[in-house]
């Protein structure tokens, strides 16, 4: 911190009661707190009050990512500078071993702090968690409740009768860990 | 255990915009399906892209049944892949307007394996073991119509919201295959002569009148494959428009790709098709469980890569040995290039 005062700092409170100090910048990768600071009605502690601290710094860390790229390639904005490949990399590693419930709070914060590059990641790991998934075990998978009625149930089993099952062969293929 | 409360209560309010963009981001039509059974939240989420989703994927071809069984096969074009789907009958008697026309108990039902629509209608007056049909519009229309007949016969059975009719094919012929486009029915016989009978005028009940002539309409292309037994080779022919119609070898499918079924019984063309990975100008079929292209560029037939059906052994072949080698009959719009 010391070595960069002329970089304004900004606070943020997660819903656990935790304070982060970031540089602007950072801060700026999400929208909704650019819209904050650009308003100039943020200069206390920005409460962040759906997203806990745990789940807040992994969001700091995507945002000093996208800060550090943008800052070394040359004068844009822009974090697509990396290549493709690069990008998809270190969008996998970031998300590695990200588990369900962490998956859902970080939809979550992206969501609501309106960052789209991180909200596009968790989509495609949510997406590649679903892909090839019978519903029951998408439901195990995110501790998602069944709340149709038993009848609505039923109703959406009689239409689903007719609707496409997974090739078994596939299945076989897809769950060999 | 207080994260799993947490994520529990979390899931279920994931914010609308989220689901939605995962929802339009799944990758099959199964994983689709999968999506909007898991609960009420997400179901009125799928329900409310389903068209956009539906629209963005690829048509499915359906797999010839080797053995009778309530359980289709669909080849994904876009995922290379089969799913399966299990139908309310045994037998598939032709496909027409998204709709798969089956049979049971002699009664036909009309089924949209996507949409889950199915209309059941009252067993026809003259009930055959094998039976050939095509629709004339979508069944969502109020002015639809099912066309059944029996290979052989004379008899065009002929199904209106209002109830059966029966009509006689003009001196006899005995029906081959039939097509409905744009208004227009095309009706092959045995000897392969072909005619095309129309409605009276619009708004009429369908009267058979045969017109003798083919119309000089540039707009569309009748088709008739020909599947030639022991040569493993198909032929596509173009109907001549002229008084007396006959059939001339196509010498390019354009902009086309032509997948045929086994016995050449019916067959699909795709616009545009190298948008799902297929060749412009080809014919794609399936022999031993395998799938082959024929490229009209160059005549020359390659076997691909993908099998249809992993582990299985064929049973294909015997089911070529009904009606030798034979023409089908389908028409399309041509296509501005052609």
């Amino acid at each position: 911190m010391s070595e960069s005062t002329e970089k304004k700092m900004v606070r943020l409170r997660s819903s656990d009661g935790e304070v982060f100090e970031v540089e602007e910048s950072v801060a700026k990768v999400a929208k909704t707190l650019q819209d904050m600071l650009e308003e100039d009605c943020a200069d206390a502690v920005i409460p962040i009050t759906c997203v806990r601290a745990p789940i807040l710094t992994k969001v700091i860390d995507y945002c000093k990512d996208q800060v550090m790229i943008s800052s070394s390639s040359s004068t844009t904005n822009n974090p697509n500078e990396r290549t493709e490949q690069e990008r998809k990399a270190w969008g996998q590693k970031f998300m590695e071993g990200v588990d369900s419930s962490t998956l859902c709070e970080l939809l979550v914060a992206s969501n609501f702090l309106n960052i789209e590059g991180l909200l596009n990641l968790g989509v495609d790991k949510m997406v590649s968690m679903i892909q090839g998934k019978y519903p029951q075990e998408i439901r195990d998978m995110f501790n998602v409740v069944n709340d149709f009625t038993p009848e609505e149930e039923e109703e959406i089993r009689n239409q689903n009768a007719w609707a496409f099952e997974r090739d078994p062969y596939y299945k076989k293929r897809s769950s060999s860990k | 255990m207080r994260k799993v409360e947490k994520a529990e209560r979390q899931w279920s309010t994931l914010p609308e915009l989220v689901l939605d963009a995962i929802v339009r981001r799944l990758p099959s039509i199964c994983d689709f399906l999968a999506f909007g059974r898991v609960c009420k939240s997400w179901r009125t989420i799928s329900l409310a892209v389903r068209r956009d989703f539906m629209a963005a994927h690829s048509p499915y071809l359906l797999l010839p049944v080797r053995i009778p069984s309530q359980t289709f096969e669909f080849y994904s074009l876009q995922e290379k892949r089969c799913a399966l789907a299990t139908l309310p009958a045994y037998r598939c008697i032709g496909f027409s307007h998204g709709y798969l026309i089956m049979t049971t108990a002699y009664s036909p039902l009309l089924i949209n394996p996507i949409s889950m629509h199915a209309i059941r209608l009252p067993k026809p007056p003259n009930t055959y073991a094998s039976y050939h049909a095509t629709l004339t519009e979508t069944p969502i229309s109020p002015n639809w119509s099912l066309l059944l007949f029996a290979a052989s016969s004379n008899l065009l059975q002929v199904f209106e919201p209002s109830g059966w009719g029966l009509e006689h094919t003009p001196d006899a012929w005995e029906l081959m295959d039939l097509t409905f486009f744009e208004n227009d029915l095309y009706m092959l016989s045995t000897r392969t002569r072909v005619a095309l009978l129309r409605k009276a005028s619009e708004g009429d009940e369908m009267k058979l009148q045969e017109t003798g002539t083919l119309p000089h309409n540039e707009e569309r292309d009748i088709l008739g494959p020909r599947h030639v037994h022991g040569q493993g080779v198909n032929y596509v022919y173009r109907l001549v428009k002229s008084r007396s119609p006959a059939w001339e070898e196509v010498q390019s499918l354009g902009d086309r790709a032509l997948f045929l079924s086994c016995k050449c019984r019916s067959y699909a063309t795709l616009p545009n098709p190298e948008k799902w990975g297929f060749k412009a100008n080809s014919i794609y079929f399936t022999r031993h469980n395998l799938w082959y292209m024929m490229s009209l560029d160059d005549s020359r037939m390659i076997r691909l890569q993908a099998e249809l059906r992993p582990g299985t052994t064929s049973k294909m072949e015997a089911r070529h040995g009904r009606g030798s080698s034979g023409f089908s009959l389908s028409a399309f719009k041509r296509s501005k290039a052609h």
